[in-house]
Protein backbone atom coordinates (compact mmCIF):
# COMPACT_ATOMS: atom_id res chain seq x y z
CA UNK A 1 0.00 0.00 0.00
CA UNK A 2 1.48 3.33 -1.00
CA UNK A 3 0.05 6.72 -0.26
CA UNK A 4 0.91 9.65 -2.51
CA UNK A 5 0.64 11.99 0.43
CA UNK A 6 3.76 12.94 2.36
CA UNK A 7 3.80 13.06 6.16
CA UNK A 8 6.12 15.79 7.42
CA UNK A 9 7.35 14.88 10.91
CA UNK A 10 8.85 17.74 12.95
CA UNK A 11 10.28 16.78 16.35
CA UNK A 12 13.55 17.69 18.08
CA UNK A 13 13.64 14.24 19.75
CA UNK A 14 15.39 11.78 17.43
CA UNK A 15 13.78 8.53 18.70
CA UNK A 16 10.34 10.13 18.32
CA UNK A 17 11.18 11.22 14.75
CA UNK A 18 12.58 7.85 13.75
CA UNK A 19 9.80 5.83 15.37
CA UNK A 20 7.11 7.93 13.70
CA UNK A 21 8.83 7.71 10.34
CA UNK A 22 9.29 3.92 10.73
CA UNK A 23 5.66 3.30 11.77
CA UNK A 24 4.16 5.59 9.12
CA UNK A 25 6.28 4.02 6.38
CA UNK A 26 5.17 0.55 7.46
CA UNK A 27 1.65 1.92 7.09
CA UNK A 28 2.48 2.93 3.52
CA UNK A 29 3.08 6.67 3.91
CA UNK A 30 6.12 8.56 2.77
CA UNK A 31 7.54 10.29 5.84
CA UNK A 32 10.05 13.15 5.83
CA UNK A 33 11.59 14.16 9.15
CA UNK A 34 12.79 17.58 10.30
CA UNK A 35 14.80 18.40 13.46
CA UNK A 36 12.92 21.61 14.22
CA UNK A 37 10.53 24.23 12.82
CA UNK A 38 13.28 26.19 11.00
CA UNK A 39 14.51 23.00 9.35
CA UNK A 40 10.97 22.36 8.12
CA UNK A 41 10.45 25.90 6.84
CA UNK A 42 13.75 25.68 4.92
CA UNK A 43 13.23 22.29 3.29
CA UNK A 44 9.47 22.07 3.01
CA UNK A 45 8.13 21.95 -0.53
CA UNK A 46 4.55 22.69 -1.29
CA UNK A 47 3.45 19.20 -2.02
CA UNK A 48 0.32 17.47 -0.79
CA UNK A 49 0.84 16.26 2.71
CA UNK A 50 0.12 16.34 6.40
CA UNK A 51 2.29 18.05 9.02
CA UNK A 52 2.83 16.27 12.35
CA UNK A 53 4.79 18.51 14.73
CA UNK A 54 5.80 18.47 18.36
CA UNK A 55 4.71 21.58 20.28
CA UNK A 56 7.55 22.03 22.76
CA UNK A 57 10.75 22.42 20.76
CA UNK A 58 13.85 24.61 21.00
CA UNK A 59 13.42 27.78 18.89
CA UNK A 60 10.05 28.06 17.20
CA UNK A 61 7.29 26.01 18.88
CA UNK A 62 4.79 23.86 16.99
CA UNK A 63 2.08 26.45 17.66
CA UNK A 64 4.22 29.30 16.25
CA UNK A 65 5.04 27.17 13.20
CA UNK A 66 1.31 26.51 12.64
CA UNK A 67 0.53 30.24 12.93
CA UNK A 68 3.26 31.08 10.39
CA UNK A 69 2.08 28.47 7.87
CA UNK A 70 -1.50 29.73 8.13
CA UNK A 71 -0.25 33.31 7.64
CA UNK A 72 1.54 32.13 4.49
CA UNK A 73 -1.83 30.83 3.28
CA UNK A 74 -1.12 27.10 3.66
CA UNK A 75 -4.17 24.90 4.21
CA UNK A 76 -2.11 21.75 4.85
CA UNK A 77 -3.66 19.57 7.61
CA UNK A 78 -1.66 20.05 10.83
CA UNK A 79 -1.54 17.63 13.76
CA UNK A 80 0.26 18.94 16.85
CA UNK A 81 1.55 16.47 19.43
CA UNK A 82 2.50 17.23 22.99
CA UNK A 83 3.78 15.37 26.01
CA UNK A 84 1.81 17.66 28.33
CA UNK A 85 -1.65 18.31 26.92
CA UNK A 86 -3.83 20.85 28.70
CA UNK A 87 -7.00 22.74 27.84
CA UNK A 88 -5.01 25.96 27.50
CA UNK A 89 -2.50 24.45 25.09
CA UNK A 90 -5.31 22.83 23.10
CA UNK A 91 -7.11 26.19 22.76
CA UNK A 92 -3.89 27.97 21.73
CA UNK A 93 -3.12 25.31 19.12
CA UNK A 94 -6.62 25.36 17.58
CA UNK A 95 -6.62 29.20 17.61
CA UNK A 96 -3.29 29.17 15.74
CA UNK A 97 -4.89 27.02 13.04
CA UNK A 98 -4.02 23.42 13.99
CA UNK A 99 -6.56 20.78 12.96
CA UNK A 100 -5.88 18.39 15.84
CA UNK A 101 -3.92 18.17 19.10
CA UNK A 102 -2.83 14.72 20.32
CA UNK A 103 -1.28 13.86 23.69
CA UNK A 104 1.82 11.66 23.60
CA UNK A 105 2.12 8.71 23.62
CA UNK A 106 -0.15 8.24 20.59
CA UNK A 107 -1.35 4.90 19.32
CA UNK A 108 -0.33 4.31 15.68
CA UNK A 109 -3.76 3.07 14.58
CA UNK A 110 -5.41 6.20 16.00
CA UNK A 111 -2.89 8.44 14.26
CA UNK A 112 -3.36 6.67 10.95
CA UNK A 113 -7.15 6.94 11.30
CA UNK A 114 -6.86 10.69 11.91
CA UNK A 115 -4.53 11.15 8.93
CA UNK A 116 -6.93 9.10 6.81
CA UNK A 117 -9.79 11.45 7.72
CA UNK A 118 -7.73 14.48 6.81
CA UNK A 119 -6.87 13.12 3.41
CA UNK A 120 -10.48 12.69 2.39
CA UNK B 1 7.22 107.13 128.04
CA UNK B 2 8.54 104.74 130.69
CA UNK B 3 6.57 101.52 130.39
CA UNK B 4 7.09 100.76 134.10
CA UNK B 5 5.39 104.01 135.17
CA UNK B 6 2.18 102.96 133.42
CA UNK B 7 1.26 100.88 136.47
CA UNK B 8 1.21 104.09 138.55
CA UNK B 9 -0.17 106.40 135.86
CA UNK B 10 -3.23 104.45 134.64
CA UNK B 11 -6.13 102.66 136.18
CA UNK B 12 -7.04 99.12 135.24
CA UNK B 13 -9.79 98.90 132.59
CA UNK B 14 -11.98 97.03 135.13
CA UNK B 15 -12.54 100.26 136.85
CA UNK B 16 -14.23 101.65 133.75
CA UNK B 17 -16.57 98.69 134.03
CA UNK B 18 -17.06 99.57 137.74
CA UNK B 19 -15.76 96.05 138.52
CA UNK B 20 -19.23 94.82 137.74
CA UNK B 21 -18.84 91.08 137.69
CA UNK B 22 -21.30 90.33 134.87
CA UNK B 23 -19.77 92.96 132.60
CA UNK B 24 -16.26 91.79 133.51
CA UNK B 25 -17.25 88.20 132.77
CA UNK B 26 -18.81 89.17 129.44
CA UNK B 27 -15.56 90.85 128.32
CA UNK B 28 -13.31 88.13 129.74
CA UNK B 29 -15.24 85.26 128.11
CA UNK B 30 -15.75 87.03 124.75
CA UNK B 31 -12.13 88.20 124.42
CA UNK B 32 -10.88 84.83 125.71
CA UNK B 33 -12.89 82.86 123.16
CA UNK B 34 -11.89 85.22 120.32
CA UNK B 35 -8.22 84.85 121.36
CA UNK B 36 -8.57 81.08 121.53
CA UNK B 37 -10.12 80.99 118.06
CA UNK B 38 -7.48 83.41 116.74
CA UNK B 39 -4.69 81.15 118.04
CA UNK B 40 -6.31 78.01 116.65
CA UNK B 41 -6.77 79.37 113.14
CA UNK B 42 -2.99 80.01 112.56
CA UNK B 43 -2.21 76.51 113.83
CA UNK B 44 -4.69 75.10 111.30
CA UNK B 45 -3.23 77.29 108.52
CA UNK B 46 0.35 76.25 109.35
CA UNK B 47 -0.62 72.59 109.50
CA UNK B 48 -2.29 72.97 106.06
CA UNK B 49 0.82 74.64 104.63
CA UNK B 50 3.10 71.92 106.03
CA UNK B 51 0.80 69.18 104.78
CA UNK B 52 0.54 70.55 101.24
CA UNK B 53 3.98 70.38 99.68
CA UNK B 54 2.68 71.39 96.23
CA UNK B 55 2.05 75.04 97.16
CA UNK B 56 3.94 77.81 95.43
CA UNK B 57 6.50 79.68 97.48
CA UNK B 58 4.52 82.98 97.31
CA UNK B 59 1.36 81.27 98.51
CA UNK B 60 3.22 79.74 101.47
CA UNK B 61 4.50 83.24 102.42
CA UNK B 62 0.99 84.68 102.22
CA UNK B 63 -0.40 81.85 104.37
CA UNK B 64 2.31 82.39 107.02
CA UNK B 65 1.63 86.17 106.99
CA UNK B 66 -2.11 85.50 107.27
CA UNK B 67 -1.50 83.16 110.22
CA UNK B 68 0.69 85.83 111.90
CA UNK B 69 -1.99 88.47 111.33
CA UNK B 70 -4.65 86.34 113.03
CA UNK B 71 -2.30 85.37 115.86
CA UNK B 72 -1.55 89.06 116.47
CA UNK B 73 -5.28 89.79 116.53
CA UNK B 74 -5.57 87.02 119.14
CA UNK B 75 -2.81 88.67 121.20
CA UNK B 76 -4.67 92.02 121.19
CA UNK B 77 -7.70 90.24 122.70
CA UNK B 78 -5.47 88.63 125.37
CA UNK B 79 -4.18 92.14 126.13
CA UNK B 80 -7.78 93.40 126.40
CA UNK B 81 -8.45 90.79 129.11
CA UNK B 82 -5.16 91.62 130.86
CA UNK B 83 -5.81 95.37 131.02
CA UNK B 84 -9.02 94.72 132.93
CA UNK B 85 -6.76 94.26 135.99
CA UNK B 86 -3.27 95.39 134.87
CA UNK B 87 -3.09 98.77 133.13
CA UNK B 88 -0.44 97.83 130.51
CA UNK B 89 -1.95 100.20 127.93
CA UNK B 90 1.44 101.04 126.42
CA UNK B 91 2.24 97.38 125.75
CA UNK B 92 -1.32 96.90 124.43
CA UNK B 93 -0.89 99.91 122.18
CA UNK B 94 2.39 98.62 120.70
CA UNK B 95 0.83 95.22 120.31
CA UNK B 96 -2.00 96.82 118.32
CA UNK B 97 0.54 98.77 116.29
CA UNK B 98 2.37 95.55 115.42
CA UNK B 99 -0.97 93.91 114.58
CA UNK B 100 -1.82 96.89 112.38
CA UNK B 101 1.46 96.53 110.46
CA UNK B 102 0.92 92.80 109.89
CA UNK B 103 -2.78 93.36 109.00
CA UNK B 104 -2.03 96.10 106.48
CA UNK B 105 0.72 94.00 104.91
CA UNK B 106 -1.64 91.01 104.69
CA UNK B 107 -4.45 93.16 103.26
CA UNK B 108 -2.10 94.70 100.69
CA UNK B 109 -0.81 91.30 99.61
CA UNK B 110 -4.35 89.91 99.38
CA UNK B 111 -5.59 92.84 97.27
CA UNK B 112 -2.65 92.41 94.94
CA UNK B 113 -3.57 88.73 94.62
CA UNK B 114 -7.24 89.33 93.68
CA UNK B 115 -6.76 89.49 89.86
CA UNK B 116 -4.70 86.28 90.01
CA UNK B 117 -7.29 84.66 92.29
CA UNK B 118 -10.07 85.62 89.89
CA UNK B 119 -8.34 83.67 87.16
CA UNK B 120 -8.31 80.48 89.25
CA UNK B 121 -10.93 78.02 88.01
CA UNK B 122 -13.76 77.19 90.35
CA UNK B 123 -14.12 73.67 91.77
CA UNK B 124 -17.05 73.04 89.40
CA UNK B 125 -14.98 74.19 86.44
CA UNK B 126 -12.16 71.95 87.63
CA UNK B 127 -14.54 69.02 87.93
CA UNK B 128 -15.86 69.68 84.43
CA UNK B 129 -12.28 69.84 83.23
CA UNK B 130 -11.45 66.57 84.95
CA UNK B 131 -14.48 64.86 83.40
CA UNK B 132 -13.53 66.20 79.97
CA UNK B 133 -9.94 65.08 80.53
CA UNK B 134 -11.08 61.61 81.54
CA UNK B 135 -13.28 61.39 78.45
CA UNK B 136 -10.34 62.46 76.27
CA UNK B 137 -8.13 59.84 77.91
CA UNK B 138 -10.78 57.16 77.38
CA UNK B 139 -11.14 58.18 73.73
CA UNK B 140 -7.36 58.08 73.37
CA UNK B 141 -7.20 54.62 74.94
CA UNK B 142 -9.94 53.41 72.59
CA UNK B 143 -8.12 54.91 69.60
CA UNK B 144 -4.88 53.28 70.73
CA UNK B 145 -6.62 49.91 71.11
CA UNK B 146 -8.25 50.31 67.68
CA UNK B 147 -4.88 51.16 66.17
CA UNK B 148 -3.25 48.16 67.83
CA UNK B 149 -6.06 45.92 66.55
CA UNK B 150 -5.64 47.38 63.06
CA UNK B 151 -1.88 46.82 63.17
CA UNK B 152 -2.53 43.23 64.32
CA UNK B 153 -5.05 42.60 61.57
CA UNK B 154 -2.80 44.21 58.94
CA UNK B 155 0.06 42.01 60.14
CA UNK B 156 -2.27 39.01 59.93
CA UNK B 157 -3.31 39.94 56.40
CA UNK B 158 0.32 40.42 55.44
CA UNK B 159 1.25 37.02 56.84
CA UNK B 160 -1.69 35.42 55.03
CA UNK B 161 -0.64 37.10 51.77
CA UNK B 162 2.97 35.95 52.24
CA UNK B 163 1.75 32.41 52.94
CA UNK B 164 -0.46 32.48 49.85
CA UNK B 165 2.46 33.79 47.76
CA UNK B 166 4.70 31.02 49.07
CA UNK B 167 2.03 28.42 48.32
CA UNK B 168 1.57 29.84 44.82
CA UNK B 169 5.28 29.76 44.09
CA UNK B 170 5.44 26.19 45.43
CA UNK B 171 2.48 25.20 43.28
CA UNK B 172 4.05 26.89 40.26
CA UNK B 173 7.40 25.16 40.89
CA UNK B 174 5.65 21.80 41.29
CA UNK B 175 3.56 22.48 38.18
CA UNK B 176 6.63 23.38 36.11
CA UNK B 177 8.42 20.31 37.35
CA UNK B 178 5.45 18.06 36.58
CA UNK B 179 5.09 19.54 33.08
CA UNK B 180 8.80 19.07 32.31
CA UNK B 181 8.70 15.55 33.70
CA UNK B 182 5.56 14.70 31.68
CA UNK B 183 7.20 15.99 28.49
CA UNK B 184 10.49 14.17 29.10
CA UNK B 185 8.82 10.84 29.93
CA UNK B 186 6.16 11.03 27.24
CA UNK B 187 8.80 11.50 24.51
CA UNK B 188 10.34 7.99 24.92
CA UNK B 189 6.87 6.53 25.58
CA UNK B 190 5.78 8.05 22.28
CA UNK B 191 8.72 6.46 20.49
CA UNK B 192 8.02 3.08 22.14
CA UNK B 193 4.37 3.26 21.15
CA UNK B 194 5.27 4.06 17.52
CA UNK B 195 7.89 1.28 17.29
CA UNK B 196 5.40 -1.21 18.76
CA UNK B 197 2.63 0.02 16.44
CA UNK B 198 4.98 -0.19 13.45
CA UNK B 199 6.15 -3.68 14.45
CA UNK B 200 2.57 -4.89 14.80
CA UNK B 201 1.75 -3.39 11.39
CA UNK B 202 4.79 -5.19 9.93
CA UNK B 203 3.67 -8.52 11.40
CA UNK B 204 0.17 -7.94 10.08
CA UNK B 205 1.54 -7.11 6.64
CA UNK B 206 3.45 -10.40 6.69
CA UNK B 207 0.33 -12.21 7.90
CA UNK B 208 2.06 -13.32 11.12
CA UNK B 209 -0.42 -14.33 13.79
CA UNK B 210 1.85 -15.92 16.43
CA UNK B 211 2.19 -15.08 20.12
CA UNK B 212 4.45 -12.11 19.32
CA UNK B 213 1.37 -10.13 18.25
CA UNK B 214 -0.18 -10.56 21.69
CA UNK B 215 3.05 -9.69 23.52
CA UNK B 216 3.54 -6.57 21.44
CA UNK B 217 -0.10 -5.58 22.01
CA UNK B 218 0.37 -5.99 25.78
CA UNK B 219 3.55 -3.92 25.63
CA UNK B 220 1.68 -1.21 23.68
CA UNK B 221 -1.15 -1.16 26.24
CA UNK B 222 1.32 -0.80 29.11
CA UNK B 223 3.06 2.01 27.27
CA UNK B 224 -0.22 3.88 26.85
CA UNK B 225 -1.03 3.18 30.53
CA UNK B 226 2.27 4.73 31.59
CA UNK B 227 1.35 7.81 29.56
CA UNK B 228 -2.04 7.89 31.30
CA UNK B 229 -0.35 7.78 34.75
CA UNK B 230 2.01 10.60 33.84
CA UNK B 231 -0.85 12.73 32.58
CA UNK B 232 -2.88 12.01 35.73
CA UNK B 233 0.06 12.86 38.01
CA UNK B 234 0.55 16.12 36.17
CA UNK B 235 -3.07 17.12 36.47
CA UNK B 236 -2.90 16.34 40.24
CA UNK B 237 -0.34 19.06 40.57
CA UNK B 238 -1.52 21.66 38.09
CA UNK B 239 -5.23 21.25 38.76
CA UNK B 240 -5.99 20.71 35.04
CA UNK B 241 -8.80 18.40 34.05
CA UNK B 242 -10.14 18.00 37.58
CA UNK B 243 -13.57 16.37 37.68
CA UNK B 244 -15.38 17.29 40.89
CA UNK B 245 -18.45 15.37 42.02
CA UNK B 246 -20.36 15.03 45.28
CA UNK B 247 -18.85 12.20 47.29
CA UNK B 248 -19.17 10.93 50.88
CA UNK B 249 -15.96 11.14 52.88
CA UNK B 250 -16.52 7.66 54.34
CA UNK B 251 -16.84 6.12 50.83
CA UNK B 252 -13.63 7.82 49.68
CA UNK B 253 -11.78 6.42 52.69
CA UNK B 254 -13.14 2.89 52.28
CA UNK B 255 -12.28 2.75 48.57
CA UNK B 256 -8.83 4.24 49.07
CA UNK B 257 -8.13 1.75 51.87
CA UNK B 258 -9.18 -1.13 49.64
CA UNK B 259 -6.54 0.05 47.15
CA UNK B 260 -3.81 0.88 49.66
CA UNK B 261 -4.20 -2.10 51.98
CA UNK B 262 -4.13 -4.85 49.34
CA UNK B 263 -1.98 -7.55 50.87
CA UNK B 264 -1.31 -5.49 53.98
CA UNK B 265 -4.18 -6.73 56.12
CA UNK B 266 -2.34 -9.92 57.05
CA UNK B 267 0.90 -8.16 57.93
CA UNK B 268 0.27 -7.87 61.66
CA UNK B 269 -0.97 -4.30 61.54
CA UNK B 270 -4.45 -3.64 62.92
CA UNK B 271 -6.55 -1.24 60.87
CA UNK B 272 -9.21 0.80 62.68
CA UNK B 273 -11.52 3.06 60.68
CA UNK B 274 -13.91 5.31 62.62
CA UNK B 275 -16.50 7.56 60.99
CA UNK B 276 -17.89 10.19 63.36
CA UNK B 277 -20.55 10.79 60.68
CA UNK B 278 -20.73 8.39 57.70
CA UNK B 279 -22.59 10.90 55.49
CA UNK B 280 -20.32 13.95 55.24
CA UNK B 281 -20.74 15.23 51.64
CA UNK B 282 -17.82 16.92 49.84
CA UNK B 283 -17.35 18.19 46.28
CA UNK B 284 -14.11 16.58 45.11
CA UNK B 285 -12.23 14.80 42.35
CA UNK B 286 -12.62 11.26 43.71
CA UNK B 287 -9.46 9.90 42.08
CA UNK B 288 -7.35 12.74 43.45
CA UNK B 289 -8.62 12.56 47.03
CA UNK B 290 -8.31 8.77 47.02
CA UNK B 291 -4.75 9.28 45.78
CA UNK B 292 -4.08 11.45 48.88
CA UNK B 293 -5.55 8.84 51.23
CA UNK B 294 -3.64 6.02 49.49
CA UNK B 295 -0.46 8.06 49.88
CA UNK B 296 -1.03 8.74 53.60
CA UNK B 297 -1.99 5.13 54.30
CA UNK B 298 1.01 3.78 52.36
CA UNK B 299 3.32 6.14 54.26
CA UNK B 300 1.79 4.99 57.57
CA UNK B 301 2.28 1.33 56.65
CA UNK B 302 5.88 2.03 55.55
CA UNK B 303 6.52 3.82 58.87
CA UNK B 304 5.37 0.73 60.82
CA UNK B 305 7.18 -1.56 58.39
CA UNK B 306 4.70 -4.39 59.03
CA UNK B 307 5.63 -4.50 62.72
CA UNK B 308 3.55 -6.91 64.81
CA UNK B 309 1.14 -5.05 67.06
CA UNK B 310 1.21 -1.93 64.90
CA UNK B 311 -2.00 0.05 64.51
CA UNK B 312 -3.26 2.14 61.61
CA UNK B 313 -6.12 4.39 62.72
CA UNK B 314 -8.22 6.44 60.30
CA UNK B 315 -10.79 8.87 61.67
CA UNK B 316 -13.25 11.01 59.76
CA UNK B 317 -15.40 13.82 61.17
CA UNK B 318 -15.42 17.57 61.46
CA UNK B 319 -12.78 19.97 62.79
CA UNK B 320 -13.53 22.93 65.10
CA UNK B 321 -14.27 25.20 62.14
CA UNK B 322 -16.80 22.78 60.67
CA UNK B 323 -14.52 21.52 57.88
CA UNK B 324 -14.64 17.82 57.01
CA UNK B 325 -11.49 16.29 58.49
CA UNK B 326 -9.65 13.03 57.90
CA UNK B 327 -6.87 11.89 60.26
CA UNK B 328 -4.50 9.01 59.53
CA UNK B 329 -2.40 7.85 62.52
CA UNK B 330 0.27 5.21 62.74
CA UNK B 331 2.20 3.63 65.62
CA UNK B 332 5.56 3.96 63.88
CA UNK B 333 8.59 5.85 65.18
CA UNK B 334 7.01 9.28 64.48
CA UNK B 335 8.60 12.24 62.74
CA UNK B 336 11.24 14.52 64.26
CA UNK B 337 10.11 18.10 64.98
CA UNK B 338 12.79 19.48 62.59
CA UNK B 339 11.37 17.54 59.65
CA UNK B 340 7.66 17.78 60.49
CA UNK B 341 7.33 21.41 59.32
CA UNK B 342 9.01 20.66 55.96
CA UNK B 343 7.33 17.32 55.19
CA UNK B 344 5.06 18.84 52.56
CA UNK B 345 7.88 20.55 50.64
CA UNK B 346 9.01 18.80 47.45
CA UNK B 347 11.95 16.39 47.78
CA UNK B 348 11.81 16.10 51.59
CA UNK B 349 11.70 12.40 52.49
CA UNK B 350 12.17 10.36 55.64
CA UNK B 351 12.33 7.11 53.67
CA UNK B 352 15.99 7.40 52.64
CA UNK B 353 16.63 5.91 49.21
CA UNK B 354 13.07 4.51 49.09
CA UNK B 355 11.36 7.87 48.79
CA UNK B 356 11.62 10.75 46.37
CA UNK B 357 9.76 13.07 48.70
CA UNK B 358 7.17 14.23 46.19
CA UNK B 359 4.15 12.24 47.47
CA UNK B 360 3.22 14.61 50.29
CA UNK B 361 3.90 17.73 48.23
CA UNK B 362 1.50 16.39 45.58
CA UNK B 363 -0.99 15.60 48.38
CA UNK B 364 -0.72 19.17 49.55
CA UNK B 365 -1.24 20.53 46.04
CA UNK B 366 -4.36 18.36 45.65
CA UNK B 367 -5.84 19.29 49.06
CA UNK B 368 -5.14 23.00 48.58
CA UNK B 369 -6.65 22.90 45.08
CA UNK B 370 -9.77 21.58 46.82
CA UNK B 371 -9.77 24.45 49.34
CA UNK B 372 -8.53 22.38 52.30
CA UNK B 373 -5.42 22.11 54.44
CA UNK B 374 -3.03 19.26 55.20
CA UNK B 375 -0.64 19.00 58.16
CA UNK B 376 1.13 16.51 60.42
CA UNK B 377 1.41 16.04 64.19
CA UNK B 378 4.07 13.97 65.92
CA UNK B 379 2.21 12.02 68.59
CA UNK B 380 3.40 12.56 72.13
CA UNK B 381 3.86 8.85 72.82
CA UNK B 382 4.59 7.14 69.51
CA UNK B 383 3.78 7.48 65.84
CA UNK B 384 2.63 10.29 63.63
CA UNK B 385 -0.80 11.64 62.64
CA UNK B 386 -1.57 13.29 59.30
CA UNK B 387 -4.72 15.36 58.98
CA UNK B 388 -6.40 16.96 56.01
CA UNK B 389 -9.57 19.01 55.71
CA UNK B 390 -12.04 19.61 52.88
CA UNK B 391 -14.87 22.15 52.70
CA UNK B 392 -18.10 20.23 53.37
CA UNK B 393 -21.13 20.60 51.10
CA UNK B 394 -24.49 21.66 52.40
CA UNK B 395 -26.28 18.37 53.15
CA UNK B 396 -29.52 19.47 51.50
CA UNK B 397 -27.73 20.68 48.38
CA UNK B 398 -25.79 17.42 48.23
CA UNK B 399 -28.90 15.26 48.61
Amino acid sequence: MTNAWVIHVVDDDEPVRFSLSFALEVKGFRAITYVDADDFLMRWQTARGVLISDIRMPGMTGIELTRQLRLQGSDMPIILMTGHPSRELQTDAIDAGADLVLGKPVELEQLVAEIGQMMT
Amino acid sequence: MDWRSQFEMFMPHGMCLLWRPELMLLHIISDGLIALAYFTIPIAILRFVRGRNDLERGHVGLAVLFAAFIAFCGLTHVASVLVLWVPVYIIEGWLKAATAVVSVATAGWLIALVPQALKLPSVKAMQREIVAHRETMAALDAARAALAAKVDSTEGELRAAQYELLQMSRRTAMGDMATTLAHEINQPLSAISMYLGGSLALLKRDSYEGPLVQSLNFAKEQCLRAGEIISRARSFVTGDDVVKRTEKVSNLIEEACNLALVGARDGGVATIIEHEDPDIPVLVDRVQIEQVVVNLVTNAMDAMDGAQGGALRIKTGYDQEGMAMVSVSDSGPGVSPEVIGRLFEPFVSTKGVKGMGVGLSICRAIIENHGGKIWADADADRGATFHFTLPPLDRELAA
